[in-house]
């Protein structure tokens, strides 16, 4: 053993410290520096809510690796088509943003390639939007129709949308009057104004000319939420092994919702129902929610595609739809495969309607 | 309270700052041991008097055994204290494990039994170890009795090694409480360090790999081979540096406090042998069983077959005290095996004919790390699954996962073996070598510890130091998984 091996710290002054403190500095600009490619710019748009600033292009980092390009309006890829053709629009939540794939690989991307190979010349766009659902989809419907005068949309849903669409907290939500069955009305609140003004600049600064802030903020997100998963104090194996007690959650009002789109969208619309997930095992099964809203989307007369036999299909063909080389198999996003196996799956339907009756 | 939360940090600062205050070492010892019991009701208050029980039966066995002349009446005082402990262990751990594998026997006989509601208490396997060698050794005369209960259960109840270790032995904890200082600057300096090193590789590196290696074994018949292999590899790593990361916090913490635990793991994958392997791997549990299992067995003192055939028991009982569970005697036995062959080849075969280093570590890291399939895998057909996948004996096909951080975690672990390699092995000359002068730049220091080996510790600040702390502290708050897992070897 060397005998330069020490046992006590040793009496530090002030320069060193000073030394020190320079040094921890120069790491914080040498990691802003390796995390610019992962540089987010996000803006408002005119009606106040956040969207990626339009010619920007951001890298993911957290799941996948992808570049992502923004347009007009907060539009992933390459924008509204040009060739005086009224466009297909592609509305969702994160799914759609799709930061985790190339634009090319995009759910847009690989359903215009199919449209076009079947003499179909729309152009395909997707307006994602993260954390959006049911209520938010309705409630920019005359928004994102007045910006690119779509000839049909694709609603992306999962199970998840119905419910959070009825969550108060949320700025946009629906509200059902009166008892279970009353009309349902969509409430918002202007999104972010409380960021405005100093704060906001502040705020809109520091996010978006550091990639670290950036990070940062989506860091420390995620560690409060996980650390608010703690058991409780002196009852951590009871509460491991409880059977999840009392009453079920409500069912959201589906039927109410799904007309409440059909009407946003004049009926012009597909769901891309993306429930139940991907995963191998027992969560790959149907709920009776997702059996419920399929039927009553069809009562109502609205283009329904699901991915509840795509998903396993793949998987036998040895595909995982979700997941990343830097995340885990089978959670997550759409990755390529995922977007591949959403535009081959709703782009029949919409050949369908285009064969049937003629209506792009 | 995983030592990861933020609950965790502030139980510690609150016991660190109240051991500093108080004045006096029994007042310390006395709020030292009441802190233990809260941490350890903290998970559930209701088996706090287990330990306790537990604490007092072999308090006073190993005092009645200490003032009894007669070899008889010695024999059975330890007796009462084995059995004690062996039976709270085997009724808490092993009692369905025994009912799930005679039962269908039972069943056929006309004695149906049914399976026991039975919840396993936190750290139940490493307490009644550290009980049992206490009694032992007052037995052997090795160790005089403790004189004071308190004292005898602020060992028992430490709460830095309450859970999962390490196994610490009276004989080096008890003559800690009658002279530590309490919590100083230096030590919580020092205690800081290799507790932020053990939590960077449990968020960073240990936490990172369960996202693969948990649904690939959750549900193996999904996954290629190469997926397999890749999850047991992060496995490899993900087992190391969950718990060697668990042993750095709970050493860092006992030296915050004031006491130093043994050292548990010393570069266990840098192994050239298995038989070296498991003289790095779980130091405190392989001592132990050495110790108190394979010598009194007879050890190597009766011939090849008899040694061969303790080091195959010693590690069929050592996997069994990892889990009720056939997956966990399968691995203890593959690792007797393995030891049993290694010595074959060194005293028969081998005999003037060493494997070169390269040959020795592949075959050994490779021999750990097919091992962990069934340590890892949920049952053993699961683990049959697996290995046929993996060597291509079934079906080809399923889902392909190639993770990205697998690689990038094994460079870092293995800089990190070869960096304590060229340390540890660094010779004398009286002058610094490489290593030490990069670390000495970085304002680190090898510490060496009679009790804890050597590690690293903060030793001065320069501005290397703050790149680096920087960069270190950066990684880790944005590379740190946040799913939550709990410390693997919690569930032993």
């Amino acid at each position: 053993m060397s005998s330069s091996l020490s046992n006590r710290p040793r009496q530090a002054g002030s320069p060193q410290w000073l030394a020190f403190s320079l040094g921890a500095l120069l790491s914080l600009v040498a990691t802003e520096l390796l995390l610019r490619p992962v540089f987010r710019e996000q803006t408002m748009n005119e009606a106040g809510y956040e969207i990626f600033t339009p010619g920007t292009t951001s890298r993911g980092f957290l799941e996948g690796f992808a570049l992502s390009r923004w347009t007009a309006h907060g539009a992933r890829g390459s924008g509204v088509p040009t060739n005086g053709v009224a466009p297909i629009m592609i509305v969702g939540d994160s799914f759609v943003e799709a930061r985790q794939v190339e634009d090319a690989e995009l759910i847009s991307a690989r359903l215009q390639e199919t449209l076009c190979s079947n003499s179909i010349p729309n152009g395909v766009i997707s307006l994602g939007h993260s954390g959006d659902s049911m209520a938010e989809y309705v409630r920019d419907a005359p928004l994102v129709q007045g910006w690119f005068q779509p000839t049909w949309t694709v609603v992306v849903l999962d199970r998840g949308d119905f419910s959070e669409a009825m969550d108060p907290a949320r700025s946009a939500h629906f509200v059902q009057e009166g008892a279970s069955g009353g009309e349902l009305v969509l409430k918002t609140r202007p999104p972010h104004r409380a960021m405005a003004g100093r704060l906001g600049a502040l705020y809109y600064g520091l996010l978006n000319h550091s990639s670290l802030c950036k990070l940062a903020w989506i860091r420390t997100h995620a560690l409060l939420k996980w650390w608010k998963t703690e058991p409780p104090l002196f009852n951590a194996s009871t509460h491991a092994t409880a059977p999840k007690g009392g009453e079920p959650p409500p069912r959201p009002p589906t039927g109410a919702q799904l007309q409440a789109l059909k009407n946003a969208y004049h009926g012009r619309l597909t769901i891309l129902y993306r429930s139940p997930d991907c995963a191998p095992g027992a969560r790959a099964c149907q709920e009776p929610l997702d059996l419920q809203v399929e039927q009553e989307a069809r009562a109502l007369g609205i283009s329904f595609v699901s991915l509840a036999d795509s998903y396993p299909a793949a998987l036998a063909r040895g595909e995982m739809p979700t997941g990343f080389p830097n995340t885990a198999p089978f959670v997550g996003h759409w990755n390529r495969v995922g977007h591949r196996i959403a535009a081959e799956a709703v782009a029949p339907e919409l050949i369908r309607l285009h064969k049937e009756h003629g209506l792009f | 309270m995983v030592f990861s939360s933020p609950r965790f940090l502030l139980f510690l600062v609150v016991t660190l700052l109240v051991l500093g205050l108080l004045p006096g070492r029994d007042p310390r010892k006395r709020f030292l041991a009441l802190a233990s019991l809260f941490f350890y009701a903290a998970w559930d208050w209701r088996y706090v008097g287990l330990l306790l029980l537990i604490s007092v039966i072999d308090y006073y066995t190993a005092w009645r055994i200490s003032v009894s002349e007669s070899p008889s009446v010695r024999r059975r005082w330890l007796a009462v204290s084995i059995v004690s402990n062996l039976g709270v262990l085997g009724y808490f751990k092993y009692c369905n494990f025994f009912i799930a594998t005679l039962g269908p026997l039972l069943a056929s006989a006309g004695l149906p039994i049914p399976h026991l509601e039975i919840l396993l208490p936190a750290g139940i396997s490493f307490y009644t170890f550290k009980t049992m060698s206490y009694t032992i050794d007052v037995y052997r005369g090795e160790l005089a009795p403790c004189r004071s209960w308190l004292d005898y259960a602020t060992f028992i109840t430490f709460f830095p090694e309450l859970i999962a270790g390490p196994i610490v032995r009276a004989s080096v904890f008890l003559p800690q409480l009658d002279r530590t200082p309490g919590p100083t600057r230096d030590r919580c300096v020092q205690g800081l360090s290799l507790f932020l090193m053990g939590l960077f590789k449990k968020l960073v590196i240990a936490d990172r790999m369960a996202l693969v290696v948990d649904p690939v074994f959750a549900c193996p018949a999904v996954y290629s081979g190469p997926s397999l292999w890749c999850a047991t590899a992060a496995y490899t790593l993900q087992i190391y540096c969950d718990f060697s990361g668990y042993s750095d916090m709970a050493i860092g913490v006992a030296r915050m406090i004031g006491y130093d635990l043994p050292e548990n793991f010393n570069m266990p994958y840098a192994s050239g042998s298995l038989t070296e392997f498991w003289r790095r791997w779980h130091m405190t549990l392989s001592s132990w069983l050495r110790d108190y299992l394979y010598i009194p067995l007879g050890g190597n003192r009766h011939g090849a077959w008899r040694t061969y055939r303790n080091l195959a028991l010693t590690m069929l009982l050592g996997g069994l005290w990892h889990g009720a569970s056939w997956n966990f005697v399968l691995w203890g036995g593959l690792h007797g095996a393995g030891l049993a062959v290694h010595r074959l080849y060194r005293e028969r075969v081998g005999r003037g004919f060493a494997l070169p280093w390269p040959l020795g570590w592949a075959l050994t890291l490779g021999f750990v790390m097919v091992a962990w399939v069934p340590f890892r895998a949920g049952s053993i057909s699961d683990t049959a699954l697996c290995l046929s996948r993996m060597f291509g004996l079934a079906q080809v096909g399923g889902v392909t996962f190639l993770p990205f951080w697998l690689p990038v975690c094994g460079v870092v672990v293995i800089a990190a073996h070869a960096l304590g390699a060229g340390l540890k092995t660094s010779p004398d000359r009286g002058e610094p070598g490489l290593i030490e002068r990069g670390l000495r730049s970085l304002g680190m220091a090898a510490r060496r510890d009679p009790i804890a080996g050597v590690c690293l510790v903060f030793d001065r600040p320069t501005f290397a130091g703050g790149v680096g702390a920087g960069l270190f502290l950066l990684t880790g708050f944005l590379l740190a998984a946040t799913n939550t897992n709990p410390f693997i070897y919690f569930q032993f």
